[in-house]
């Protein structure tokens, strides 16, 4: 690396160039983190750039210079719940059983949904529904949508080495998201402060069981294989 | 008519179109810009005979649910004699997704949900009404249909819980998210889908 070296905490010494992206990430997490907490606080319409930016402790310069609008910012911070949005399936099938595997998106599933407060957001974005339906419909289109096809992507891995009977894997997944939501995201969306219930792994072991019930290989299929 | 009868009918009228005229301004302006002068007004009637109906705009909003969701707790009439399990689920799925889009459910559904952390009342009765007494009529139906051996015998309170979100997802879930979703074109293909599912889950064995 070229250039100076700089001393950081703990002695470790950065180039000039990591430290100034390391330095530029803190501040851009920082900026994420005020910006959820403005937006549930007051609601999409209600949130001030000026008071992310003092909230996060930085210049509006600096928060413009990383997002460029409200909007953009909001984008980020739905992105940031929904772990990073991009296409790659959510969980490796590996050797695990299809059962297990199932169940373990069901898990990722409810982790990303009460993680970072998914709730208290998309309640929020539906609540603007009126002001500012672009809004909702780009959650919708770059959470939800994203979110099925990755986890879509752990089915057809299941289609493929014959778990489950070939079949529409796009109905499916959501047939699978209905059931587990039915239990767990519905209730927890009309209710303040909900709390995940204890018998979770016994709901989800019951939406996993009907999953593979629907459309699972039946049991003397996958015997004879 | 005797007086009393004329006066319970003209109340009754009155009733019904303060819940009217609250629906709509609820379903434009939202629950916390919706007011009470202005609902009275729009019903033409007084405030104050607004207020000897219903003693708060919390009141008033819980009635217009219960209202909008009465078609929801009784399926019992979906159960004739000659009917299939798969034209009963049919009409049963018909009738829960038609109260949705008929009679403003989703849209309401909307603005309870971004009253939560204001009004937590107001959304905890709304699930009760739309989620719980309706998952308790569907219940009924399908004992009935479990008693007739048209179905297998099965925990019909989580048969109905999964046969419910699956329906939600495809047609309440995306309604959240856009004021003006319309039923979709291929509702058909994800009704039968469900209906499949179902029968797979709890129909009667195959010979």
């Amino acid at each position: 690396m070229r250039g100076r070296r700089w001393l950081v905490e703990g002695g470790e010494s950065l180039g000039l160039e990591d430290y100034r992206r390391s330095v530029s990430e803190t501040k851009r997490a920082a900026i994420l983190k005020a910006a959820r907490r403005n937006f549930l606080i007051g609601g999409y319409s209600k949130a001030a750039m000026a008071e992310i930016a003092r909230d996060a402790d930085v210049s509006t310069a600096t928060l413009y210079k990383h997002f460029s609008s409200k909007e953009t910012l909001f984008r980020a911070v739905i992105e940031e719940a929904y772990g990073g949005i991009d296409e790659r399936p959510i969980a490796d099938v590996g050797d695990a059983s299809a059962h297990e595997v199932l169940c373990s998106i069901c898990r990722i599933y409810l982790r990303q949904q009460f993680e970072d407060q998914m709730n208290g957001l998309l309640r929020m974005v539906i609540g603007e529904v009126p002001a500012s339906p672009q809004l909702a419909q780009e959650v919708f289109t770059r959470g939800v949508t994203v979110r099925y096809r990755q986890f879509r992507k752990v089915l057809d891995a299941l289609v493929a080495r014959g778990d489950l009977v070939p079949h529409d894997t796009e109905t499916s997944v959501r047939q699978l998201g209905g059931m587990v939501k039915e239990f767990i995201v519905w209730p927890a969306l009309f209710t303040k402060d909900y709390r995940i219930p204890d018998d979770i792994e016994q709901t989800i072991d019951g939406c996993v069981g009907a999953y593979l019930t629907i459309h699972g290989r039946p049991a003397a299929a996958r015997l004879a294989k | 008519m005797g007086l009393d009868t004329h006066r319970r009918n003209v109340s009754e009228r009155k009733r019904a179109s303060i819940l009217e005229a609250a629906r709509n301004s609820f379903l434009e302006n939202g629950y916390s810009r919706a007011g009470m002068a202005e609902i009275a007004r729009e019903a033409d009637v007084s405030t104050a005979t607004l207020y000897k109906h219903f003693s708060s705009k919390e009141e008033l909003f819980s009635a217009v649910v219960k209202h909008a969701g009465r078609p929801v707790a009784d399926y019992s009439g979906l159960l004739a004699p000659n009917d299939t399990a798969r034209d009963i689920l049919y009409k049963l799925c018909k009738a829960y997704i038609s109260v949705q889009y008929d009679h403003n459910i989703n849209a309401l559904m909307r603005i309870v949900i971004a009253e939560v952390p204001s009004a937590p009342k107001l959304a905890a009765e709304m699930y009760e009404v739309i989620g719980n007494r309706r998952n308790e009529g569907l219940m009924a139906v399908i004992d009935a249909m479990i008693e007739r051996g048209m179905l297998r015998p099965h925990d019909s309170a989580f048969g109905v819980r999964l046969g419910a979100g699956m329906l939600k997802e495809f047609f309440v879930w995306p309604a959240l998210f856009d004021a003006n979703f319309q039923m979709p074109e291929d509702a058909e293909d994800k009704i039968e889908a469900c209906i499949d599912a179902y029968l797979k889950l709890y129909g009667p064995a195959a010979s």
